[in-house]
């Protein structure tokens, strides 16, 4: 899109210091745009919504691309992005703890669009996602982010500690709280469902 | 640290990376990113994001150019009017009769790497010049001439849409109809037509409120119900049923 340069800031010299090459919007989307949508989802963004605030996300990576200073992992920033979209997310919408994948829509078409995996793969996954979900769905939202990026993601204490701006210990402590939270959540979910088998 | 129990972490094995958005998912969010910022225009033009938009992205935007960017686009509009008013979802781009609305984050939410959040800078107007009319002359080798990208329209409908947005923020409807009558006279209907009706109907509410104005507002709204900019069109012509040759400009525009 034409723009006037007028009173642009040399991307090379800019807000982020000079020599700091500011990354390129399409590049950004394309590494990242899988790992943000993914984890909105784990994070408890309902299906329909995922895609707005994907979007929510992407602008604001937009508009403040140039201020990234490269002091973080770019990773690290846009993730700290979409924890503050998902939160403010979640006081503007009603939860539904039920909603969890539901094997239709983005999902099925995503697993259909693997074509290394045969049907059973396949399906496995689709159960596997229903029941992750269903067991995030129990922990609260702090416990649930850490455990989405350290089981999930696999990222660091560290990362995590910066992403949602709280001390590595607390990251820890979280962390360990989740994975118990989430085991006690299986262990109730796998009663159930043994309960329903003949 | 405790780490999880076999059985908890092959679950959590087995759903890891297994959900991802299609292509298409892709390329929608990326339009709807794309619009949104061109039409918000200011920051990422100001800031040299822009600049950084590649070959890349206008080539995706060539290849979505042809789908319905919908209610979405002209929605920016509406939150940039109204911050509190709901903006389009992304998946209202694609012809979704309705969607939950998201409200913007707010300033505070955004993290930002310095602890000081720059000032905006004034969205410099006028960035994009309308593109010059299009002959419609027969040209004997045409077959040999590449036809023109479908980027430029797009683009252009876009720069349009947002500088018929500053007129109406600088008190100039008449200009503002004016553009988008030439838009459409050059380029006809594009891809954000229904957005172009919604300002257009603003717009002659603004500039001559009266019957024409309010028929005009009222098919839009017959129409397009669903659309984002219903009720701001509906707001900004509550006015329109005052005389009709009442005219906060003394230019009379011509219609779109």
């Amino acid at each position: 899109m034409p723009s006037s340069t007028g009173n642009l800031p040399n991307p090379a010299e800019g807000p982020n210091g000079p020599g700091f090459p500011v990354p390129a919007f399409d590049n950004v989307y394309e590494t990242m745009v899988d790992f943000v949508w993914r984890s909105a989802r784990r994070m408890g963004v309902r299906q329909a919504d995922t895609d707005d605030v994907v979007q929510e996300v992407f602008v604001i990576v937009h508009r403040r691309l140039a201020e990234f200073e490269g002091r973080a992992q770019l990773k690290t920033w846009v993730f700290q992005i979409l924890v503050h979209v998902v939160k403010h997310y979640f006081r503007t919408h009603d939860r539904k703890p039920g909603d969890v994948a539901s094997g239709s829509g983005t999902e099925i078409q995503a697993l259909e669009a693997n074509h290394d995996q045969g049907p059973t793969v396949q399906l496995e996954r689709m159960e596997a996602l229903r029941a992750l979900d269903r067991l995030l769905s129990q922990l609260d939202d702090d416990k649930r982010v850490v455990f989405v990026l350290a089981e999930l993601e696999q990222l660091t204490l560290l990362e995590i500690a910066e992403i949602v701006e709280a001390n590595a210990n607390t990251v820890a402590s979280r962390l360990r709280a989740a994975r118990k939270d989430f085991e006690k959540a299986m262990s109730r979910f796998q009663a159930r469902e043994a309960g329903r088998k003949p | 640290m405790n780490e999880l129990k076999p059985e908890a972490r092959s679950l959590v094995e087995a759903a890891r990376g297994a959900e991802s958005p299609s292509q298409t998912d892709r390329a929608r969010i990326k339009r709807g990113v794309l619009v949104q910022v061109a039409l918000l225009g200011a920051a990422s033009t100001a800031t040299g994001s822009a600049v950084a938009m590649s070959l890349a992205t206008k080539i995706t935007l060539v290849g979505l150019s042809v789908a319905a960017i919908g209610g979405g686009a002209v929605s920016l509009w509406k939150w940039q009017e109204h911050p509190s008013a709901p903006r389009a979802p992304a998946h209202q781009m694609v012809a979704k009769p309705k969607a939950t609305p998201i409200a913007p984050p707010t300033v505070e939410a955004i993290p930002a790497e310095s602890p000081q959040v720059p000032p905006v800078e004034p969205r410099p107007r006028d960035v994009v010049k309308t593109p010059t009319r299009r002959s419609t002359a027969v040209d004997p080798v045409a077959h040999d001439v590449p036809a023109p990208s479908p980027i430029r329209p797009l683009e252009a409908e876009l720069a349009v849409l947002r500088q018929a947005q500053d007129d109406l923020r600088a008190g100039l409807p008449a200009q503002a109809l004016r553009r988008l009558g030439e838009f459409e006279q050059h380029h006809g209907p594009g891809s954000l037509g229904q957005e172009r009706q919604a300002i257009a109907a603003i717009a002659l509410c603004q500039a001559r409120p009266g019957p024409t104005a309010q028929a005009r507002a009222e098919t839009f709204l017959r129409s397009t119900p669903e659309s984002p900019l219903a009720a701001r069109v509906r707001s900004a012509c509550e006015k329109a049923k005052a005389p009709e040759n009442q005219s906060n400009e003394t230019e009379r525009p011509r219609e779109p």
